[in-house]
Parts: C-alpha cells; structure tokens; sequence
C-alpha cells in the first residue's frame, strides 16, 4: 500500500478494508455455509452437514418453473435491450441533432423511475392490454430496466473508439450497414459485453417489477425465492442462493477475463 | 461536427431517415411501456375506491385520505430517517473504502477489492436479506458470537426492526457508494499531492486540501445515489423489517394487492415526487457550492 513498511495510516486502511470486505462477503459466505446446516431454523454453529436442502430446491415446482421462466426472460429481454439500445447509442454518439441532450435525458428516465413505482404502473397497464401474467410482459418491463444500462455503456464506448475506421470503410464503398456489423461492432465489443451483462443481471435479479406482473405459480425465480422466505425460511432457500452465488462467481470470472486486457490495465496504472 | 454524415451523397434527407431508424425504435418502445403506464398510474390517482373495487369517477380522496391521516406522514417520516441514516453509514465507510482501493499498489489486490465490493451486486437483494437472516438470527453467529464472548447473556434481537434492516440496506448499497468516489479518486492527479509535499505539506494536510475538496463531487454523487436507492427501497424492509419498518414502497406494494389502487397511485407519485424533488434540489446545491469553490480560485 505504501512505500514504509509499518507506516500507521497505510496500516489503518489495510484493517479497514479488511473489516469492510469481511462485512460486505459474511452474509453470502454463510448463506453458503447454511445450505448444509440440518437444522430447519439455521442455528450456528452447524450440528452436522447434509445435503437434503439442495435436493429440496429440485423438488419446489415453483423453482424450476421459475428457473426456466428466468432464464427466458432474462435472454429476451437482454437481447431487446441490446438491439433498442445500441441503435439508439449509435444515434447518439455519431450525429448532432437538435435537443439531443433531452432524447438522451428521456432514454435514461428508467434508472430515475423507483421500480416499484413502475411494477404498479406496469400492472395497470398490463392488466388492460392482456400482458398480465405473461412473459412478453416481463420481456418487455425487463429491457426497459436495462436499455439506460445499454444506452449509457454504448454511447460511451462509441465515443472512446474513434469514426476513422469507419469512414474509411464507407470511403471505401462499404455502405452504412455492412460498416456497422464489419467495423463498428468489432470495435464495441467490449461494451456491448458489458451492457449485455447489465442487461441480463438487471433482468436475473429483478424483483419490484416482476412483483406486480407474474402470476402466483408462474413466477421468476426471485419471486418464488422471495414468496418462499416469506413463507418458509429453511435453508432450501440457502442452498438455491448458494447456487446462484455460485452463478454470480461465474460471472464476474467471466466479465473479468473479459475486461482485463483493456480497462483492468489502465486503471491499474493510473493509481 | 454534424456535417460529417449530411456531406453522403444521400443528404440531409438520408440522415433524418437514419436518425428516425436509429433513435425511433427505443423512444417509442419507452413512451409505449414507460409513459403511458406512468400516466395510468396517475389518473388512477384520482380514481374512486368503494372499498371492493375502483371506479373511474374523479375525485381527489385518495389524495385527502394521504395527507390527513397523520399514519402516512409518520411512514414518510421513517422512511427518509432510514435513508438518511442509510446514506450517511454509507458515505462514512465508503469513502475510506475507495480511498484505500487507490492507495493499492499490487494489481492483483487491486482485482481482490473491486471483487470483494463489487461483486455482491451480482447476487439479488433476495439472497442477500437471507444472508443477514442467517447471522443476525436469535442462533445465528452474531447472537452465538456475543454470547460465547459472554457480551449478553441471552440472545439480543437485531432482526425485524430498524437495526436490521439498516445492516443490510448499508449493504446492498455500499457498492453504489464507493463507485463514484473511487472513479473520482482515480481521476485526481496525484502531481498535485506531490506537488503539495514539495512544497511542505504534512500528508493530513495535503489531503484535506488536495484530495478532499477535489473528491467532493464524487462524495456529492455517491450520497444523492445511495439517498434515492434507499428510499426506492423495497425487499430489504419486506424481508427483514418485520412490519415494523413501514415505507413507501411496502405500502404501494400492499394497496395494489388489496385493490386499492387509487391509495397506490397517490403513494406511487409522492415517492416520485419526493425523490425526483431531492435530487433536483441536491443539483441545484451542488451547482451553487461548486461555483463557490471556483470564486475561491
């Protein structure tokens, strides 16, 4: 941390640090550790180790069916993201226009509407239109949440890759489409990896939203894990949660070894 | 800049039609979902509950029924007490926290902290309200910790009230803390702390000359974050708050289940209100003291 080696500030904010990590990873490590606890009411210390709860999660219908319906939301509405929110990126960051700083302020207005407050609008409006209940109503709610996500990471990476290569390309006689997918997407992969990532978790973790437009027995996978702890609280809940930290650990590794070459680097070296 | 695509052989016609292909889909895909639902919600608002169902007749009582009874204020109450304690936990770890993650030298520990703050946000509320269930829990490790150190002699309840749900919100929220102070931190010029210590100053010095004041910003945008995502807040008092932690968002949640949707409705708008009210107004504050601090140049 610093240059001496007992030097008391640096070895302040070593403990620190420490402490914080220790406080923001307990509540997981012992989610974990509680998936094989036998106790029902997830006493410490564990009186034994058992396996029972993880073969619990295959029996809850209302997980598996949550699962899949997750699953399916999460990719439809990543990619409805990806695809409205890229277009709209490039908009933004290639072309002047007038007001565009508003059109840009407006595309961002999800992050500023309180979720909750737009699953009950969402609700009013789906229980009118028939998307009640259905997936395409979450695919639709789920991209909504993650296009400023999108929108904001594109236009930013758009912005860092210069319009060079592209006019080359079209210099060339390229013309704009075969320019977008030959030259302009190589070199925004990496955001758009990011946003897609975004997208997806936005999507995976929703809760406030999928509340109000999921049927009882045909829930998102957190909204079944949400009614179960309201119901039951036993460690099957812990060892789902186990699985999907285990997921979460999946992607970071994932998003790290794609972000390590690039952004990892420079902002080691600014320090 | 603009001519740069208008100069194509196609135009200033070719590039309105490419501007309306590019920006349509997604502006009216969010005027479609966004706006129209939002202005259901609102005429809703003024809608007539007899007590089994809403009728579309205008009146205002659900609004009356808000603003007199005095239970809805002392809900408004906790819950900006809650953010409020929330935002300043938040801010008082989370700026050591990013100021220790610049003072990093080895590259892999560097990776080790941002997995270790950052990485929690990748799991759901959901999972993390279970996690503070397990350890504040009447036999979880805090309870079995203080007793072992003979601390208390009986368990102490930390679940389902304020205490709890204050941990986990601090929690969930510390990651959108320490973000914008750390990528304001790692944009500060460290010449000029050099610069400060050529010229004599002790390191307390430099840094509450140097580094403070130019951190402000990100301190700023770190506080209005957390302040708004606490107030948004909805499973961590749901799940851990026991009833006894009323809020906005619980209350929104509970009248749209029972039917009463004009009370939602008007619920819905006062935390829009509240929140888009708190950050324009912390805006404009900013603008002022940041000006301020450019007179003082």
């Amino acid at each position: 941390m610093s240059a001496a080696p007992r030097d008391p500030v640096a070895v302040a904010l070593w403990v620190f640090l420490g402490a914080v990590g220790v406080y923001m990873l307990a509540p997981l490590a012992f989610v974990a550790i509680d998936s094989f606890n036998p106790s029902t009411y997830g006493t410490f210390p564990l009186s034994g180790l058992t396996l029972r709860w993880y073969q619990n999660v295959l029996q809850v219908p209302d997980f598996r069916i949550g699962l899949q319906n997750s699953f399916l939301v999460g990719i439809g509405a990543t990619a409805l993201a990806l695809v409205l929110g890229t277009l709209a990126a490039y908009g933004l960051a290639r072309y002047r226009f007038r007001h565009r700083d508003l059109l840009r302020s407006y595309l961002l207005l999800p992050i500023i509407v309180p979720a909750i407050v737009f699953g009950a609008a969402l609700f009013l409006l789906y229980i009118r239109v028939g998307l009640y209940g259905t997936l395409t109503g979450l695919v639709l709610g789920h991209a909504l949440l993650g296009l400023p996500f999108v929108i904001s990471i594109t236009t930013a990476s758009l912005q860092t890759t210069g319009r060079e290569y592209e006019e080359a390309a079209m210099d060339l006689g390229a013309n704009p489409l075969v320019t977008f997918f030959a030259v302009t997407v190589p070199s925004i992969r990496t955001g758009l990896t990011v946003s897609a990532l975004f997208a997806f978790v936005t999507s995976w973790d929703q809760v406030e939203v999928s509340l109000f437009i999921t049927r009882p027995r045909n829930n998102t996978l957190p909204i079944a894990m949400f009614n179960y702890e309201q119901n039951y609280q036993d460690p099957t809940l812990a060892a789902i949660s186990a699985l999907l930290i285990a997921f979460a650990v999946l992607l970071v590794l994932v998003a790290v070894s794609i972000l390590k070459t690039q952004e990892y680097r420079r902002l080691v070296q600014r320090e | 800049m603009s001519p740069t695509y208008a100069a194509t052989p196609r135009g200033a016609r070719g590039r309105s039609l490419a501007l309306t292909g590019l920006l349509g889909p997604a502006t009216v895909f969010l005027a479609a979902v966004l706006l129209v639902a939002l202005c259901i919600l609102l005429v809703n608002s003024a809608y007539h509950f007899t007590g089994t169902q809403v009728q579309p007749t205008l009146t205002f009582e659900a609004y009356r029924h808000f603003f007199t009874d005095p239970f809805y204020a002392g809900v408004v109450w906790q819950e900006i007490r809650l953010a409020v304690t929330t935002t300043a936990i938040c801010l008082v770890v989370g700026y050591p926290t990013a100021y220790a993650i610049t003072k990093i030298r080895r590259p892999g520990w560097v990776i080790a902290a941002y997995i270790l703050i950052f990485s929690p946000l990748l799991t759901s509320s959901i999972v993390r309200a279970y996690g503070w269930l397990v350890v504040l829990a009447r036999g979880g490790l805090v309870n079995w910790a203080l007793l072992r150190l003979h601390l208390v002699a009986a368990p102490v309840r930390l679940l389902f009230d304020v205490t709890g749900v204050t941990v986990a919100l601090v929690h969930v929220l510390l990651p959108f803390t320490v973000f914008p102070i750390l990528s304001v931190l790692l944009r500060t010029d460290p010449a000029l702390r050099e610069a400060a210590a050529d010229l004599g100053a002790t390191r307390l010095q430099g840094f509450f000359r140097i580094t403070w004041p130019l951190s402000f910003p990100g301190l700023y945008a770190a506080a209005q974050l957390t302040f708004v995502l606490a107030m948004n807040a909805y499973v961590t008092p749901q799940l851990l708050g026991g009833g006894r932690v009323q809020v906005l968002p619980l209350l929104i949640y509970e009248n749209i289940s029972d039917l009463d949707w004009p009370l939602a409705a008007v619920e819905a708008t006062v935390l829009i209100v509240l929140v888009w009210a708190t950050m324009l107004g912390s805006n404009l504050l900013f603008r002022r003291r940041l000006a301020t601090l450019e007179d003082r140049r």
